[in-house]
C-alpha cells in the first residue's frame, strides 16, 4: 500500500470514525482502524461490533492494500503534523511509514485479516430520504431513550418504516418522543427497527447538510449513508412496546404556550428541586400558567405566564428534566400542552409531527 | 444405679424426627420423594396453615399391602434397599426408613394405601408415633399420606415456625423443586384451597420450567450439555439479559434429587465469571446423571446435600458446560444477532458495564495492611465533621481520599452514596409520603407460586414505600409507580431482586420494618452510581450528605464506608517514626 494524501481530509475522516473505538476494547484490534487504499481513494474503517462505520475519501494511490493502525494514537499523529500533505507506505502487513520532508513516523498496527468485516448492504434496497428531516427526527426524539441497560429493547429509538413516512419513537417508561416525518418509502419497505443509542448518537453527527440519506435495513442490521460516511448497526431485538396505547385519546385541556418562555420558567423554578424532591408543579388558573417548586430545605420558587384558559383550577406535577428535555430540543415558537387532570399524562404538540408524552408525578 | 439407658423407641423417633421433619416443608419433601419411587405419575399435595394444621400429599404409585404399609410406620424400615452395601449405589431417592415414623411420630397421620388390583385398601391412624386404628377401606390406587397437627406434641418445635405465609412459600419452593426434578410426574399443590402450582406431566425439563416459572425464564434460557466419564450434564443457565440478585433462582439435581451444593454454586460463579455483572447471578438448572457409586447422598439427614467421590471433576464439567453455553456463537442477545459475530467471538463485547480490563485495572494495589477503624462511639468526631474532611481525589472513580485533621481518609463513595440514598427513603417511608413517578404503560413481573404467596402478604409494604405493585392475574404483578428519586430503573429487576431478597433473608425478621429496609436497600442499590468520575464539588457533597447521615460509618449492607490512615499510620509506614 502506498498513497499520497491530503492531511486536513483524512484528520477529519479518522475523527468521524474513530468516535466508536472504545478506549477500552477487550480486543485489541477494536481499537484499530482499518485503513484501505483503493482506485483513487482511501476508506477508514472502525467497529466496535455493535455499531460500524466507514468513511472514504479521495487519495493519490500509487500501489493498492489495507492495514489496520490503533485509531486515537493515528488521529494524535495526524493532529500534530505540520503540512498538508503527506504520503503513507505499508512496508508490510503490520507496518505503515507516515512520511514528510525529511521526517518520517513508523506505526505499528495488525494485518487487515483480523478486522471484522462490516456487512455488505448494498445488495439491500435503499430509501432514499433527504438528511435533514432525519437529522431532526433523531434530535427531537433521542433524549427519551432509555438508559437501563437491563430493559434492552428500550435502549434504542424505535423507527417505523410506512407508506410515505418515517416515524420515530423513544421512551423510558416515563416519558415517550415521537416525531413523523415524510418519506418516499418504497414498497415493500414497511418494518420497524430498533437502533441502539450508540448508534443513534452516530447517526445525529454524520447527519448534516441538505443532501439525501441512504438507510438500508436487513435481518440484524441496518446501514445509513450519509456525506460519503457510512454507519452500520446491529439492531435491538425485540418488540417495542405498542406505544399508540400510551398516547391519551383526549385531553380535557388544550394550551398554546410559547415554548421559550414555558422552557425558561421551567429551568428557573427547576434550580430549587432536590435529588429527592425532584418535581415542579404546573398550575392552571384563569389565563395563568404557573410553574413552582416547593422543596424542604431548599426553598421554593414560581414563575407564571400569561395563556389562554378559561377551565378550573388544578394542578399537575412533572419531573422538570422532563419537560426541558422536549422543550429545548423543538424549534417552534408556540407548542400544545394538553393536560386534563393531576393523575392523566400530559402531552406536549409541536406542529403536526411531534407528540411527547410524560407520565405526571404523584404525592403519596 | 445405671446411668445409661437405652431411650425408648418413642423417644428416638423424636430425635429423628428433629432431623428429617423440620419443618412443614419437609414432610412435603419426603412424601413427595416416597411417591416418586413409588413409581407415580400424578402427584397431588394439600396443604392448609402454611402445611401445620394439613399437609395431604396423593399418589397413583404401586401402593402397599397392609403388611408392608405396617411395617412402614416402623422406624428403619424400607423397601428400598436392604443391605449396607446398597448404600453406596442409591436409585431411589428414599433409602433411610426413616421418613414416615419420623413425621409419624410429631403428627396425627392417617395412611391410605391399595395395590393396584388388590380388592381393598388399608388405612392405618396414628398420633404421635402410636399406631392406633387400622382398617381396610375402598380407596383408589396409590397412597395417600394425611399428616394433620404438625409438632402438635414437640411445642417448641412449633414455636420455631416462621408466619403460615413462609411457610406455604417454602412449601411451594419444595414442590417447585421436585417438579423441576421429574418432568414426567405431573404436580399439583393445593393451599388453603387455591391452586397455587398446576404442572401437567411433560416431556421436556423446558416445558417444565415454563410452567412452573413462566415461559418468559424457559425463553431466556440456553441448552449446556457436557459429559466427563461417568458423570453427565445436561442443563440450562440463563445470559446477561436475566439475572437476580440471589442464588435463589438457581437449582442443581443430582440423578433427580433436588440438592443444595456449594461446589455446584461455585462452578456457576466461576463459569459467569466476566459474562454477567458482579453480584449478580443467572438463573440456572443443572441436572446431573452419576453413576450412583460416585456420590454419596446420605450425608444429611434430609438429603439436602451430597457428596461427590470426585468433586473436582464435578466442577470442571459444570464450569465447562454452562460457560460453553454462555461463550457460544452470538450468546449475547439471542443467536447470530452480531453481523460481525462470523469474525470474532467475543461475548463480553456487548457488554459494558464490566470494566474491560487494562493495564491498570490489574495493577496491584498495596494489600489493606490497615484495618479501617470502625469509629464506634466517636461523638468527637461526629461534632466537628463535615469541614474537617477535604477531598483530595479519586482513585479509580470508586474511592475518594480525603484529609482531616489526623491524617488520611478514604471513602468508598459507592457505599456512601448507598447510605446516604437509604437513610433518605427510609425517611420517606417512616414520613409515608413520597414523589410517585407513574409509568406510561405498567410493567407486569410474572412470579413463581413461592414469590407470589410471599408477594402477597408484603403488597402494602411495597406500597408504602413507593413501589406501585398490584396484583395481576394468578402469578404476577403490575407495577405501575416508582418512586420519583429512583430515575431510570428497571421496574422488574427492582421488584423481583426485593422478592428474591425477601425469599432468603426473610425469616424471622420483623417483618414490616425488615421488608422496608430490604426495600430501600434495594431501591437505593439500582439508585447507586458505581463509577462516576466526581468534581471536587461533587466530592464535598457527597462527603458532606454522608457525614450529615444517622449511621454513616457503614453502607446499608454493613460495609465500611471509610476508613482512616492516621499521620502516625503514614509516617510509620515511611519509617519516618
Amino acid at each position: 500500500m502506498k498513497l499520497k494524501c491530503d492531511r486536513e481530509e483524512i484528520l477529519q475522516a479518522l475523527q468521524m470514525v474513530q468516535s466508536i473505538v472504545s478506549s477500552r476494547a477487550t480486543l485489541p484490534i477494536l481499537s484499530n482502524v482499518l485503513i484501505e487504499a483503493g482506485d483513487e481513494e482511501l476508506t477508514l474503517t472502525t467497529t466496535d461490533l455493535e455499531v460500524g462505520m466507514r468513511k472514504t475519501i479521495k487519495a493519490k494511490v500509487t500501489k493498492k492494500g489495507a492495514i489496520t493502525l490503533p485509531a486515537k494514537r493515528l488521529l494524535a499523529i495526524l493532529r500534530e503534523l505540520p503540512v498538508s500533505e503527506m504520503t503513507m507506505e505499508a512496508t508490510d502487513q503490520r507496518e505503515i511509514v507516515i512520511k514528510y520532508d525529511a521526517s518520517y513516523f513508523r506505526v505499528l498496527g495488525l494485518p487487515k485479516d483480523d478486522f471484522p468485516p462490516l456487512p455488505d448492504f448494498l445488495k439491500h434496497r435503499a430509501l432514499k430520504t433527504p438528511q435533514k428531516p432525519l437529522s431532526e427526527l433523531i434530535r427531537k426524539t433521542h433524549y427519551a431513550i432509555s438508559t437501563d441497560e437491563s430493559r434492552y429493547v428500550l435502549n434504542g429509538l424505535h423507527l417505523i418504516f410506512s407508506k410515505g413516512r418515517i416515524t420515530g419513537v423513544a421512551t423510558d417508561g416515563r416519558r415517550l418522543a415521537l416525531c413523523e416525518i415524510a418519506a418516499n418509502v418504497p414498497e415493500g419497505f414497511d418494518r420497524g427497527i430498533i437502533v441502539p443509542t450508540k448508534a443513534v448518537n452516530e447517526l445525529g453527527r454524520i447527519l448534516s447538510g441538505d443532501g439525501d440519506a441512504e438507510i438500508f435495513v436487513g435481518e440484524n442490521q441496518a446501514a445509513f449513508s450519509a456525506n460519503g460516511c457510512t454507519l452500520v448497526a446491529r439492531l435491538i431485538e425485540g418488540h417495542f412496546p405498542n406505544y399508540q396505547q400510551v398516547v391519551p385519546q383526549k385531553s380535557e385541556h388544550k394550551l398554546l404556550v410559547d415554548r421559550e418562555e414555558l422552557l425558561a420558567a421551567t429551568r428557573r423554578v427547576a434550580l430549587l428541586t432536590s435529588e429527592q424532591s425532584n418535581s415542579i408543579k404546573v398550575t392552571l388558573k384563569k389565563n395563568r400558567l404557573v410553574a413552582s417548586s416547593n422543596t424542604p430545605e431548599v426553598g421554593e420558587a414560581r414563575e407564571e405566564l400569561v395563556i389562554s384558559y378559561a377551565g378550573e383550577e388544578f394542578s399537575i406535577a412533572f419531573n422538570p428534566q422532563y419537560l426541558v428535555d422536549a422543550l429545548k430540543n423543538l424549534d417552534d415558537k408556540e407548542i400544545t400542552l394538553e393536560l386534563t387532570d393531576s393523575l392523566n399524562p400530559g402531552v406536549v404538540r409541536s406542529g403536526k409531527s411531534f407528540l411527547y408524552v410524560i407520565m405526571p408525578i404523584r404525592v403519596s | 444405679m445405671a446411668r445409661i439407658k437405652l431411650l425408648p423407641e418413642s423417644v428416638a423417633n423424636k430425635i429423628a424426627a428433629g432431623e428429617v421433619v423440620e419443618r412443614p416443608a419437609s414432610v412435603v419433601k419426603e412424601l413427595i420423594e416416597n411417591s416418586i419411587d413409588a413409581g407415580a405419575t400424578e402427584i397431588w399435595v394439600e396443604v392448609r396453615k402454611g402445611g401445620v394444621s394439613l399437609v395431604r400429599v396423593r399418589d397413583n404409585g404401586c401402593g402397599m399391602g397392609r403388611e408392608d404399609a405396617l411395617l412402614a410406620l416402623a422406624r428403619h424400615s424400607t423397601s428400598k434397599i436392604s443391605e449396607a452395601s446398597d448404600l453406596f449405589c442409591i436409585r431411589t431417592m428414599g433409602f433411610r426408613g426413616e421418613a414416615i415414623p419420623s413425621i409419624a411420630a410429631v403428627s396425627r397421620m392417617e395412611l391410605t394405601t391399595k395395590e393396584p388390583g388388590a380388592l381393598s385398601g388399608t388405612r392405618i391412624s396414628a398420633e404421635g408415633g402410636k399406631v392406633g386404628d387400622v382398617r381396610d377401606v375402598g380407596a383408589p390406587d396409590g397412597t395417600e399420606v394425611v399428616v394433620r397437627d404438625l409438632f402438635f406434641n414437640t411445642p417448641v418445635r412449633r414455636k420455631f415456625l416462621r408466619s403460615e405465609r413462609a411457610e406455604t412459600s417454602q412449601i411451594a419452593s419444595t414442590v417447585i423443586s421436585e417438579a423441576l426434578s421429574m418432568p414426567r410426574i405431573g404436580f399439583t399443590l393445593i393451599a388453603d384451597g387455591e391452586e397455587l402450582i398446576k404442572a401437567p406431566a411433560v416431556e421436556k425439563s423446558l416445558d417444565r420450567i415454563s410452567s412452573l416459572l413462566g415461559p418468559e425464564i424457559a425463553k431466556g434460557l440456553l441448552i449446556c450439555e457436557g459429559k466427563r466419564g461417568a458423570i453427565s450434564l445436561a442443563g440450562f443457565i440463563s445470559g446477561p439479559e436475566l439475572t437476580r440478585g440471589t442464588r435463589a433462582d438457581q437449582h442443581f439435581f443430582v440423578n433427580g434429587r433436588a440438592v443444595q451444593d456449594k461446589i455446584l454454586s461455585f462452578a456457576i460463579a466461576d463459569a459467569c465469571s466476566g459474562i454477567l455483572p458482579a453480584k449478580r447471578h443467572p438463573v440456572a438448572f443443572v441436572f446431573l446423571e452419576i453413576d450412583p457409586s460416585e456420590v454419596d447422598v446420605n450425608v444429611h439427614p434430609a438429603k439436602r446435600e451430597v457428596r461427590f467421590r470426585d468433586a473436582s471433576l464435578v466442577r470442571d464439567l459444570v464450569r465447562s458446560a454452562l460457560s460453553g453455553a454462555l461463550g457460544g456463537s452470538g450468546m449475547f442477545r439471542e443467536s447470530g444477532v452480531s453481523p460481525f459475530a462470523d469474525a470474532v467471538r467475543e461475548p463480553e463485547d456487548g457488554y459494558q458495564t464490566k470494566g474491560g480490563g487494562g493495564v491498570f485495572e490489574r495493577a496491584p494495589i498495596a494489600p489493606p495492611t490497615v484495618g479501617y477503624l470502625p469509629w464506634e462511639g466517636s461523638d468527637v468526631l461526629l461534632d466537628e465533621k463535615a469541614d474537617r474532611f477535604r477531598p483530595i481525589g479519586q482513585i479509580r472513580n470508586l474511592y475518594i481520599i480525603c484529609e482531616d485533621a489526623e491524617g488520611m481518609v478514604v471513602v468508598d463513595q459507592h457505599a456512601a452514596h448507598e447510605r446516604i440514598l437509604f437513610e433518605k427513603v427510609m425517611a420517606i417511608h417512616e414520613k409515608g409520603k413520597g414523589e410517585l413517578q407513574s409509568l406510561l404503560l405498567p410493567v407486569s413481573v410474572s412470579l413463581s407460586a413461592a414469590e407470589a404467596a410471599l408477594m402477597d402478604g408484603y403488597r402494602e409494604t411495597f406500597r408504602s414505600l413507593g413501589l406501585g405493585v398490584e396484583a395481576f392475574g394468578k402469578n404476577a404483578v403490575k407495577v405501575d409507580h416508582l418512586p420519583a428519586c429512583l430515575g431510570d430503573v428497571n421496574p422488574e429487576r427492582l421488584v423481583r431482586d426485593v422478592l428474591g431478597e425477601l425469599m432468603e433473608e426473610g425469616r424471622g425478621r420483623a417483618v414490616r420494618d425488615g421488608i422496608a429496609e430490604i426495600v430501600a436497600r434495594k431501591v437505593c442499590h439500582a439508585a447507586v452510581k458505581r463509577r462516576d468520575s466526581l468534581n471536587a464539588e461533587q466530592m464535598q457533597k457527597l462527603i458532606d450528605d454522608l457525614l450529615k447521615c444517622v449511621t454513616p460509618y457503614t453502607c446499608p449492607h454493613g460495609r465500611p464506608t471509610m476508613f482512616r490512615m492516621s499521620k502516625a499510620e503514614l509516617d510509620k509506614k515511611f519509617g519516618r517514626t
